[in-house]
């Protein structure tokens, strides 16, 4: 093996087992509404949001119980919230990658429409 | 992540060139001179690409599932889109093996409206997957 050769193998060797941890995380926050907020459902109810996908995402799912609503292109932004019904309801934003799984970064929040 | 990307790469490499094909096939058998004397050949052409188009989209969902534990999460427009490119798949391969087994009994006009279903069946799934891409 020549010293050209070694060092490409070693290259793509250290390229294929360096853990993403070394790369830094990324990060998805709900800015507003605030975590067991009421909301009334006659305000117009807009999420605000920030995400940084990191080095394994791509962009964030927008879930309000569980069920995908919307997808956020935006590393930060609002998102207009029409179709909230009554009661206790969850809201998630979660950072997926480029196949739309997600990959453990994320937060959720629980509010009350009035 | 390296990893992860090389997979998923590799992956799309075998799609890409399996929706190449599919399509490419399909219409070179019919145009822009009819090639359906060598129809066979083309038949067993696309029945290996309609398999390495099911094979890889399996592929997908396994790679996301090996280093993520889940499945990716589609919305109903994405998901209604992977429902029709999976039956589009599932019944080119059929289609073409149907050709494979028994063509050689049929007449030159249903080979014709044979090689025009698997056109037709490449663009449906071609147009499901980019519904698919984007509305997830």
């Amino acid at each position: 093996m020549n010293q050209q050769h070694f060092l490409a193998t070693l290259a793509l060797g250290l390229f294929l087992l360096v853990p993403s941890t070394s790369f830094g995380q990324g990060k998805a926050l709900i800015i507003s509404p605030t975590d067991g907020a009421t909301l009334d459902p006659l305000d117009e109810i807009r999420l605000s949001y920030e995400v940084n996908p990191g080095p394994r995402g791509d962009h964030a799912h927008l879930y309000i119980d569980d069920k995908e609503v919307a997808i956020l292109r935006k590393r930060k932004g609002d998102y207009l919230l029409e179709t909230l019904s009554s009661g206790k309801r969850s809201l998630c934003v979660k950072v997926v990658n480029k196949a739309h799984v997600p990959i453990g970064i994320g937060q959720c929040i629980q509010v009350t429409v009035k | 992540m390296g990893a992860e990307n090389l997979a998923y790469a590799l992956t799309q490499v075998v799609h890409n060139f399996g929706a190449a094909v599919v399509f490419g096939g399909a219409v070179f058998a019919l145009w822009p001179v009819s090639r359906l004397g060598d129809g066979r050949q083309f038949a067993w052409l696309i029945l290996l690409a309609w398999g390495a188009q099911i094979a890889s989209g399996g592929l997908f969902g396994v790679t996301s599932f090996y280093y993520y534990g889940e499945m990716p999460d589609l919305s109903s427009v994405a998901m209604t889109a992977l429902v029709v490119k999976v039956a589009a798949a599932i019944t080119g391969f059929l289609l073409a093996a149907a050709y494979l087994a028994r063509g050689k009994e049929w007449g030159r006009a249903s080979v014709k409206r044979t090689f025009q279903g698997l056109a037709a069946l490449a663009i449906l799934a071609l147009t499901a997957a980019a519904f698919l891409r984007w509305f997830s």
